[in-house]
């Protein structure tokens, strides 16, 4: 996310207490990084059932 | 008005007292410039002080009597249960009902009470929105009546922090050995990740709301710093007695940290508000976070407000605003008043408090109805038939149990609920006893103990009766609690001899010998509550026989509980008044002098201290006393009084007029200062102004009409006698070994009053003296002598600087000197005391620790509104003496005498050359 002067951050998974001081826009921004966190490891999980041929679920 | 709209910040418990801790350090930038861009103040609470009652009389602008929120919790009649206290039972309309019914809209959060949300013109999301009583695992529902209007649930639903969702990176910062503790026994955490997760709840919900609807009035009330005061304010520096080691250091930055996360807070709110809006930050109460946080709290319902204090926060902040001010006189009734003075709207009088006029930038036109709570119309008001789900009741109760705010109710809900009922009674009583209706408070009160009898509704009863000079019933009930607390103790006492000895057998069980350990130190803590009841029980006594002027005998009783408690200032104040009854001006002095030597800060006793001075004819310290009472308390005509009295017979008449007319303006009935004022007139020494015509036609005598106080400073041209200098220090500062004595010698021979105890005497190493006192080493940890050193010039070393208390103005001379140079010259030093060998080596650690600490200071000072520096170059003085001397007399604002500064510069003392 970026702020006024347009520097981007990059938001650490486990987030922070600026974060949430910056109210509901930085709750968001944390929560979809987690998410995105999340589906990224399912995904690797797959990848590593498909390859030991275990098949994805 | 000049503001679009207004936000309101509700801050529970804050206080000064850490807050300017924490500025004076840099730690809550964002309030800090709130208050130097603003008006501060302290904010008056109510009796009793709970947060419930406190809010809905911040809401209303109305004593508890009047809007009905009386307590914790309220017995449900029809559910056979007890709930926590609702919107329901608020009697008056609130701001936000009244701002409704003129069409404004408002958003309001998490306010004490607002369960079920009211259905108002904005959105309410109420004071249950942010609990979680469960994990999040088990699923997080809302509980319905959470929001209005319904069709936003699911988006502010979305707004809730868990505190299963925090992380490490949320708890390290207020607990850094957080990874080290065990949270199986230690559940202090859990605590603080759900007070956390509140105030983030609160905050994303209110920040979008700020940020995706229309609004004109916000209001925003957050928990957490009273929560976490309560659980953590113990453990906070300086170290309490009887605080284990681990614990203090686990745990001591817990409260600072939740204030500074609220200034991040409070950063955001700011931005999203706007400078077009008008924002008021204020507190219920404050809290108590030095030496007088109680060490143990009463063995009752809702203890944990024992450990309140009478004063909370106000800041506002915003284009209506003055800038740079601080206002006096100021309570949590005053709050609504003043808001819809902001909107243009009449206030009613049927409201307790007034609009802070004092705070305004241009005085504001103040309208005024009879009452607003029979006006018709749509205010967003629930529909009588509203009911609170007994179950959502019961889920949030358990929420109240666990904050410790109430008891468990138990499984005799029947019992739970007649104690209920009882509680909010006794709290009615409180607030009627404490607003000068001792008839009502007692027939409560008598209802009351013919229901349950217990010795905290027996002595209110006692000060009631007393109240209403009552005082023969008076004494005789304070003789059964007398008779009723020894057979407690003999009780107490003999289960204590009982369990001791079950302690001592040897061949008990080791869970068995737990419980009896447990039941002992029930009984000890017992032991010591009948103790302290004993106490308040001989200190009512006291005061009886004073009223009935006998003072021997009052004396008498006092004597006895001072022999036993010689530390307590109750007694040294019931002591002092009664001496002072009996004119005993000298020995009365001395017990005021034993209370300021406890409490420093006591506003009383430095009155008293006044009062005595002046009658024992030394004006000079009656006036310094009472200024330090009118700087503590501005809101005080007593003080204002016997300042006036005394400047009158120093023959400051000017400044003795302008005093005597402020402590009229406070309190028109008040007749002290009326007599003098027409004594003076008499005697040609005093000319009526304006203001005091006023004040005898327009002035309510039992309140305070601030609009006359505003004009009777204006009148005076001063807002009151300050003295010459008053409030401004004078500092000399820099590294150890960078000359600071040497400018300390030049700045005295140059005409100046140094502060020095001359306890540290010259050596070799400053043949001509430190010029240091005792008193500036504990800085850090002591500053309530910082006055002495008005209009001096003390020497404080760069590592001290950031403890000077932000209540005086400090004009700093820095002195700077080649950082390897003090280096050396301080190695030099302590070889010369044997602390170090000459053939030691260059201590280039410590050279870098210097550096960063001159640094530091700097920065510091850099931050500060309060303080203003020069850096003097320490070579530049030896070398170039008469330029430095001037330049520091130009800096300083003062005529110093520039030949005797520059005779003082001695080259021979240029020490250590530096030889890396």
């Amino acid at each position: 996310m970026a702020d006024k002067r347009r520097q981007q951050y990059k938001i650490p998974l486990e987030g922070s207490l600026g974060l949430l001081a910056l109210g509901y826009e930085g709750l968001v921004a944390w929560r979809k990084v987690r998410h995105d966190a999340g589906q990224l490891k399912e995904m690797n999980i797959n990848k590593q059932k498909k390859e030991k041929g275990e098949g994805a679920e | 008005m000049k503001a679009k709209r207004v936000l309101l910040i509700g801050w529970d418990a804050a206080d000064w007292k850490v807050i300017d801790q924490l500025m004076a350090r840099g730690h809550m930038p964002t309030l800090q410039s709130m208050v130097k861009n603003g008006v501060r103040g302290n904010l008056s609470t109510l009796q009793p002080v709970l947060s419930p009652m406190l809010w809905s009389s911040i809401a209303t602008g109305k004593f508890a009597d009047k809007h009905g929120i009386h307590g914790f919790t309220e017995p449900d009649y029809e559910g056979g249960s007890i709930r926590p206290i609702s919107s329901r039972s608020r009697k008056a309309r609130a701001i936000w009902n009244i701002l409704t019914h003129q069409g404004k809209k408002s958003n309001v959060f998490s306010w004490w009470p607002s369960n079920p949300a009211e259905p108002i013109n904005g959105i309410m999301v109420s004071n249950l929105y942010q609990r979680a009583n469960k994990p999040l695992a088990d699923g997080w529902p809302m509980l319905p009546g959470t929001v209005h209007p319904e069709d936003k649930e699911r988006l502010f639903k979305r707004c809730r922090v868990h505190p299963d969702e925090l992380t490490s990176a949320h708890i390290l910062p207020f607990v850094p050995n957080a990874g080290k503790i065990d949270q199986k026994n230690d559940k202090r955490i859990g605590a603080l990740s759900k007070m956390i997760a509140d105030a983030a709840s609160v905050h994303a919900a209110s920040t979008w709301a700020m940020e995706n609807s229309e609004w004109d009035f916000t209001a925003v009330y957050h928990d957490a710093i009273d929560h976490s005061c309560h659980g953590f304010m113990k453990f906070r520096e300086p170290r309490m007695p009887g605080v284990p080691e681990d614990l203090f250091q686990n745990y001591k930055d817990v409260v600072d940290g939740m204030y500074r996360f609220h200034d991040m807070m409070l950063e955001r709110c700011l931005q999203l508000a706007g400078p077009d809006t008008n924002v008021i930050l204020i507190s219920d109460h404050g809290f108590q976070s030095d030496h007088l946080r109680p060490l143990s709290l009463p063995q009752e319902p809702a203890a944990p407000a024992a450990e309140h204090r009478q004063h909370g926060i106000i800041c506002c902040y915003g284009p209506d605003f003055k800038k740079g001010h601080t206002i006096y006189g100021s309570s949590i009734l005053d709050i609504t008043p003043t808001l819809l003075t902001l909107f243009g709207l009449p206030v009613g009088k049927d409201m307790d408090g007034k609009p802070l006029i004092q705070a305004f930038e241009e005085v504001p036109t103040v309208k005024s109805i009879d009452s607003g709570e029979m006006v018709e119309g749509h205010f967003g008001e629930h529909d009588r038939d509203h009911k609170v789900n007994a179950e959502d009741a019961k889920a949030a109760l358990k929420q109240l149990v666990e904050l410790g705010y109430i008891e468990d109710p138990g499984e005799d809900v029947k019992k739970a609920m007649k104690n209920t009922a009882i509680e909010l009674k006794y709290n009615l009583s409180k607030v009627y006893a404490s607003t000068g209706r001792p008839k009502q408070a007692l027939e409560l009160l008598e209802e009351i103990l013919s229901e349950k009898d217990e010795y905290r509704f027996r002595i209110r009863i006692a000060e009631n009766l007393k109240r209403l000079e009552r005082y023969d019933d008076a004494l005789s009930m304070l003789d059964e609690i007398d008779r009723m607390l020894q057979d407690e103790r003999k009780r107490t006492n003999k289960r204590l001899q009982e369990k001791s000895s079950e302690e001592a057998k040897d061949e008990e069980k080791d869970d068995k010998k737990d419980k009896v350990k447990s039941e002992l130190a029930q009984l000890k803590k017992q032991k010591a509550e009948t103790k302290k009841r004993f106490m308040s029980v001989q200190l009512l006594m006291a005061d009886i026989y004073k009223s009935q002027k006998v003072f021997e005998k009052a004396i008498e009783v006092l004597q006895q509980l001072s022999e036993r408690a010689p530390n307590s200032i109750s007694v040294l104040k019931s002591t002092a008044d009664c001496l002072i009854k009996m004119e005993k001006w000298k020995d009365a002095r001395n017990a005021y002098i034993s209370i300021l030597n406890i409490d420093p800060h006591d506003h009383g006793a430095h009155r008293g201290l006044a009062f005595c001075n002046n009658k024992l004819g030394k004006f000079e310290e009656a006036v310094e006393s009472a200024l330090t009472a009118t700087e503590l308390v501005y809101q005080y005509p007593a003080a204002h009084f016997i300042l006036g009295d005394s400047l009158y017979h120093l023959g400051q008449d000017e400044y003795a007029a302008k005093s005597l007319e402020v402590a009229l303006a406070m309190r028109p009935a008040y007749t002290a200062p009326r007599i003098l004022l027409d004594k003076m007139a008499k005697e040609g020494r005093y000319t009526p102004s304006d203001a005091r015509e006023l004040t005898i036609e327009e002035m309510d005598s039992s309140s305070i009409n601030q609009q006359l106080v505003v004009q009777a400073e204006k009148n005076a041209g001063v807002k009151t006698y300050t003295g010459t200098k008053h409030g401004e220090i004078t500092v000399v500062s820099g590294l150890p070994r960078s000359g600071t004595s040497l400018m300390m010698q030049m700045l005295h021979a140059g005409g100046m009053e140094i502060f020095t105890d001359e306890v540290r005497e010259a050596d070799e190493n400053n043949p001509k003296g430190f010029y240091e006192h005792e008193k500036v080493k504990r800085l850090a940890t002591n500053n309530a002598w910082i006055k002495e050193a008005r209009g001096k010039v003390m020497k404080v070393v760069s590592q001290l600087t950031k403890f000077l208390p932000p209540n005086h103005d400090y004009k700093v001379v820095v002195m700077k000197r080649d950082i390897g140079e003090v280096t050396l010259s301080q190695h030099k030093m302590l070889v010369r005391l044997g602390k170090a060998k000459q053939s030691d080596s260059y201590p280039l650690r410590l050279e870098k620790t210097l550096r960063a600490q001159y640094d530091g200071a700097k920065k510091w000072m850099e931050a500060q509104d309060h303080v203003s520096f020069i850096e003097v170059d320490y070579h530049d003085t030896l070398n170039n003496p008469a330029v430095i001397a001037k330049q520091i007399s130009t800096f300083l604002g003062k005529d110093l005498d520039i030949d005797a500064m520059i005779a003082q510069v001695d080259k021979d003392l240029y020490r250590s050359k530096t030889k890396k």
